[in-house]
């Protein structure tokens, strides 16, 4: 009898559950001509419901930005995961040589620009992992109250970021040029061949690829450890390929000075 | 025995009932919403269908909260320290979809200073479930707003947000 009424009370919850569909929300930043406009196609469904039209209205480029995709389940509690979409290269101070290549920035806007955002076909940043295929991600998703996609933060190209910034856009690229800028200093600062090489040996083990599968989930320290192993690892690289004197040289040739207008407001 | 099969038989007559009705309920929902369908919900920078809630001028926090929800119980310390911390030009509703009486018991029993509203339409205010917070001007402009249940740092976003005036 009691599994019975707790059938029915099962059966009516998921009915009404699933006759509402998913609320789907938006919180662009208009007050800054940063426009998320809700699916156009949105009676479709499936991945039609999470393919939402990133619009800049701004009079300046737009260089990079952070995304919050929020999933609220049947449950109730929200589940929040960022991505960070931006080329190391926008913020740096001048065209000086580059360590890592990092292509100019694909991820800019123009003014009046618009773009398809969906969390199945943008790969931010940095990220290592493969983009879940559209069944797998409407699967875990069928069941879903509601998501918001919010603009967490946004850089323009004079170097003004704005948004509530909750992913660290801002500490993790900062912390980023400090590790290549702090360890091409040390390689410079390290006079002797062997030293420099177990210097760069060792930094270079401190941190791998595996921490950052996704770096717009990473804290900023994480971030700072990362980018001087990495650099590290290159400069080792070139150590060993044409020894300490290009090693040196090539760090002395690189800068990862920060863009000085690089700023919150 | 006989009450008990009695009891047995209304027991499945009503079960049978109900599958019949949730049957009904999902061939039409998928005939209607396929799967991942979606409904419009907030949008920051839209205007909302805020009449009822009397807004004042300056930044209004809607706090929707059901007297049946129990992330809305939850989240009391931290309305309670909303309540206590909001500037002057902010003021705090507390907007139930109930009849008045019963969200003003729902604050009284809590001990939560607030203002409350009963009878509120949510679906003007496109509110598809509770807890949730909006944020709007005098003229129910939507500045910002946070759904479900929150983590300590979306409730401090919340807090930035209105200008608290003592961080908690």
């Amino acid at each position: 009898m009691l599994m019975k009424v707790t059938a029915l009370g099962v059966l009516l919850c998921c009915g009404q559950c699933f006759c509402q569909g998913v609320v789907v929300n938006t919180k662009g930043l208009p007050e800054h001509g940063l426009m998320l406009n809700a699916p156009l196609n949105s009676n479709q469904g499936g991945i039609a419901t999470y393919q939402f039209e990133f619009q800049n209205l701004n009079s300046k480029r737009v260089v990079a930005y952070a995304l919050a995709w929020t999933y609220i389940g049947p449950g109730g509690r929200p589940v929040t995961t960022y991505d960070n979409f931006y080329s190391t290269q926008e913020f740096l101070d001048g065209g000086v040589p580059h360590l890592v290549h990092d292509p100019p920035s694909s991820h800019s806007l123009k003014p009046g620009e618009k773009r398809v955002i969906s969390p199945i076909s943008n790969k931010p940043a940095g990220f290592s992992g493969q983009l879940p295929p559209p069944g797998k991600f409407l699967s875990s998703h069928a069941n879903d109250a509601s998501v918001t996609l919010a603009l967490d933060a946004v850089v323009f190209e004079d170097g003004t970021l704005v948004g509530p910034d909750n992913s660290n856009l801002y500490s993790k690229v900062t912390q980023e040029l400090k590790g290549y800028d702090d360890l091409l200093k040390a390689a410079l600062a390290t006079q002797d061949d062997n030293a420099l090489l177990a210097m760069l040996k060792s930094t270079g083990t401190l941190s791998n690829s595996k921490i950052l599968t996704n770096p717009a989930n990473a804290d900023p320290q994480k971030f700072y450890t990362y980018h001087k192993a990495e650099a590290a690892r290159m400069l080792e690289a070139m150590y060993k390929a044409r020894g300490a004197a290009a090693a040196r040289d090539m760090a002395g040739k690189v800068r990862y000075r920060q863009l000085p207008t690089l700023r919150k407001i | 025995m006989k009450a008990r099969a009695v009891i047995e038989l209304a027991a499945n007559v009503l079960t049978i009932a109900a599958l019949a009705v949730a049957a009904g309920v999902g061939v039409s929902t998928l005939v209607r919403h396929p799967a991942n369908s979606s409904r419009p919900g907030l949008h920051r920078g839209e205007r909302l269908q805020v009449s009822g809630l009397h807004l004042k001028s300056g930044k209004n926090l809607i706090i929707a909260l059901g007297s049946k929800c129990g992330f809305c119980a939850a989240s009391v310390p931290f309305y309670r320290q909303l309540a206590t911390s909001a500037p002057s030009n902010l003021t705090i509703l507390a907007a139930f979809r109930e009849d008045s009486p019963t969200a003003e018991s729902f604050l009284r029993s809590r001990n939560l200073d607030l203002q409350a509203l009963g009878g509120i339409d949510f679906s003007a205010l496109k509110i598809a479930g509770t807890p949730a917070i909006l944020l709007v001007d005098g003229n129910g402009k939507l500045l910002d707003f946070w759904l479900g249940y929150l983590t300590p740092d979306v409730e401090q976003e919340v807090k930035r947000a209105i200008g608290a005036q003592k961080a908690g």
